[in-house]
């Protein structure tokens, strides 16, 4: 289904979309995104559609999810852009003769011939949809000039050669003696320590490539490269070669405000008589070093209470928990809990639950990562205050 | 991904790293440089925002006695409220108040309707019209030298406004935007930017999404100043501003 479905010329102009469900297919990058909010270009597929949805004039879009709904969700809530009515509907099985079109490839281009059947040919599908969306933007922005190929508050470096068709994000840093292009695309956050060449090639978010060093017909994300050509794929790179950058400046992770600081120095100054504390750390599911509980209680978060107010930690956030802890879990609270802000106090601590990683707690925290936040924090605010009135001056 | 072949030196920058077992430094530069385009991009939106902090406070302290003296002009011609605030759509789609010195009749929106067909804007995303009935006598002068924009500089310091950036629309254009027009909020609106020192309001709506996208795509430090430098001239000169 490659052409843009018309629209209802009855009632609200409505779009029924379905998003493929090909979880199975990814077992080799295990992204924690179904394959429809995986990014093509400069955004991810299903916002191609909704752009599309956005020109033809539709007021409404209806989508039909079997994997991972709640990642679509999120996903839509956080883009607030689009001036049109957008519903997520999860399902057990796509009825694609109810839907308009199936977001499997870009609106308005043919798709690769064929379709994905195992890992390696998923990723060599994205990677065609991708080379096919850049040849469509270049030819589409040609009137614009460079500035629409190139992101904001890039640093290129003189004498590197840009050959078209190429798309560079926004804040990379392109060191000298590169050559990028034909048929790259370096994202957003990227640096290229210099006399590199990207050709074929995708240079994913927020990715370091060290120097003297060539990306042909492959896919570089953070530490791990994955060779089209060969078939081939590195997990994780040496760091002087490849790495993965931590977003900075509007992508940055949320730091504590200075009144959740406060009243975290004021619950730690008030557990000291709890005396609970422990010097060993722990790596969380999210790779963060965050300090060993020395024991189930709440006052045990002492030292989570110190990495609020040095910033690193939320006061209010789904509790960290090593990798092993969320294990057992399906595939997509695991990514839910991956993605949530990590903080000291949670959700569960509100409706009395303490004890990290027991059932009840869990379920907290995925109502918590994937539910109405807002909500949430309404009664932790509530919560907190009691707390925090309790405490004698 | 292959070390260069074709460039025996480079060849021998991998070998002989790789023979002295000196990768530690290379893994260090590697670091550094990380580490330097980082700080880089924090000091780009560091930069930004005190250019924002430092030129609204300036520029309220120099303009306090013309805001007194438009405040006493509004309410002297027709006693109605000084500031007139207005939804606009913010970065990222985000809905704010924006303020501005009234400079239309009270029922400006409802008389709107009626003068709808005589936009001069022909894609009827934007409106605008000369000799607007609905523009008070104050509202004219205001109006012509940019006064209207002046309260906006409380919406800078709150951050919900930069200086330069593109212009906030209302959720009316926005719902008639087109899938290119949206990439437009992508930045922090502004008080000024390129298509203001320009043309401003004779640049039709095409040609103002296409200069918006040239400055968020090309901004930088000294460009924002060029172009507060350049709006000071424009708005004295009242050009295409009605």
């Amino acid at each position: 289904m490659t052409d843009i479905p018309a629209i209802q010329v009855e009632g609200p102009k409505v779009w029924r979309l379905g998003l493929p469900d090909w979880s199975a297919l990814d077992s080799l990058w295990r992204r924690d995104l179904p394959f429809a909010l995986w990014t093509v270009g400069e955004q991810s597929l299903l916002f191609h559609w909704l752009d599309a949805a956005v020109d033809q004039g539709t007021e409404k879009v209806v989508l039909t999810v079997v994997d991972r709904p709640l990642a679509v969700r999120q996903h839509i809530a956080e883009a607030l852009l689009w001036p049109i009515e957008i519903e997520v509907r999860s399902a057990a099985a796509l009825d694609l003769s109810a839907m308009d079109a199936l977001v499997d490839c870009l609106p308005g281009v043919p798709p690769p011939a064929a379709a994905p059947v195992d890992a390696w040919s998923l990723i060599e599908y994205w990677f065609e949809l991708e080379q096919a969306w850049l040849i469509q933007f270049t030819r589409e922005t040609a009137s614009f000039g460079d500035f629409a190929a190139i992101g904001r508050h890039c640093m290129i470096a003189p004498g590197v050669q840009l050959s078209p068709p190429y798309w560079i994000g926004d804040f990379v840093s392109i060191g000298p003696g590169s050559v990028v292009g034909p048929h790259a695309v370096v994202g957003s956050g990227s640096v290229l320590a210099g006399g590199n060449r990207i050709e074929r090639a995708h240079v994913g978010a927020y990715t370091y490539l060290g120097p003297q060093t060539d990306l042909l017909d492959a896919v570089m994300q953070g530490n791990e490269l994955t060779n089209l050509q060969r078939r081939a794929h590195v997990k994780e790179l040496e760091s002087f070669v490849a790495a993965g950058l931590k977003p900075t400046g509007v992508n940055a992770p949320p730091r504590p405000s200075l009144r959740d600081r406060w009243r975290a120095l004021r619950l730690y100054l008030n557990w000291t008589r709890f005396g609970c504390s422990s010097d060993s750390t722990f790596t969380d599911c999210q790779g963060q070093q965050r300090p060993a509980l020395a024991d189930s209680s709440i006052h045990a978060r002492r030292p989570w209470l110190k990495e609020v107010m040095l910033g690193r930690m939320l006061l209010f956030g789904v509790a960290p928990r090593p990798p092993a802890a969320i294990a057992d879990l399906p595939q997509e609270w695991q990514s839910l809990l991956r993605q949530a802000p990590t903080g000291a106090l949670g959700y569960a601590d509100v409706m009395g639950v303490h004890e990290i990683g027991s059932e009840e707690e869990v379920l907290h925290a995925l109502f918590q990562a994937g539910g109405d936040a807002a909500h949430c924090r309404q009664l932790f605010e509530a919560w907190i205050i009691n707390r925090i009135a309790e405490i004698p001056i | 991904m292959e070390p260069k072949e074709n460039n025996p030196a480079d060849v021998n920058f991998w070998s002989e790293e790789l023979l002295s077992g000196r990768m530690e430094h290379w893994d260090r530069f590697a670091q550094k440089k990380m580490r330097r385009w980082l700080f880089t991009i924090r000091l780009i939106h560091g930069l930004k925002r005190m250019l924002d902090i430092v030129g609204s406070l300036v520029a309220l302290l120099i303009s306090s006695p013309i805001i007194a003296l438009t405040c006493l002009a509004i309410k002297l011609d027709d006693g109605g409220p000084v500031l007139f605030k207005q939804i606009r759509v913010g970065e990222g789609g985000r809905l704010f108040r924006i303020w501005k010195f009234r400079s239309m009749v009270l029922n400006a929106d409802q008389i709107k309707d009626q003068i709808l067909e005589q936009n001069q804007h022909a894609d009827g995303v934007t409106f605008k019209m000369k000799d607007d009935p609905r523009i008070t006598r104050p509202g004219k002068w205001i109006r012509k030298l940019s006064i209207d924009e002046f309260p906006q500089f409380v919406n800078v310091l709150k951050g919900e406004m930069s200086l330069v950036g593109p212009r906030p629309p209302v959720p009316k254009e926005v719902a008639l935007y087109g899938a290119r027009h949206l990439r437009r909020l992508c930045a922090k609106p502004g008080i000024t930017c390129l298509w203001q020192i320009g043309g401003r309001a004779d640049i039709d709506f095409e040609g103002q999404v296409r200069l918006d996208l040239q400055y968020i795509h090309s901004q930088s430090f000294w460009q924002d100043i060029m172009i507060l430098l350049k709006t000071v001239p424009a708005v004295l000169l009242g050009k295409g501003a009605y």
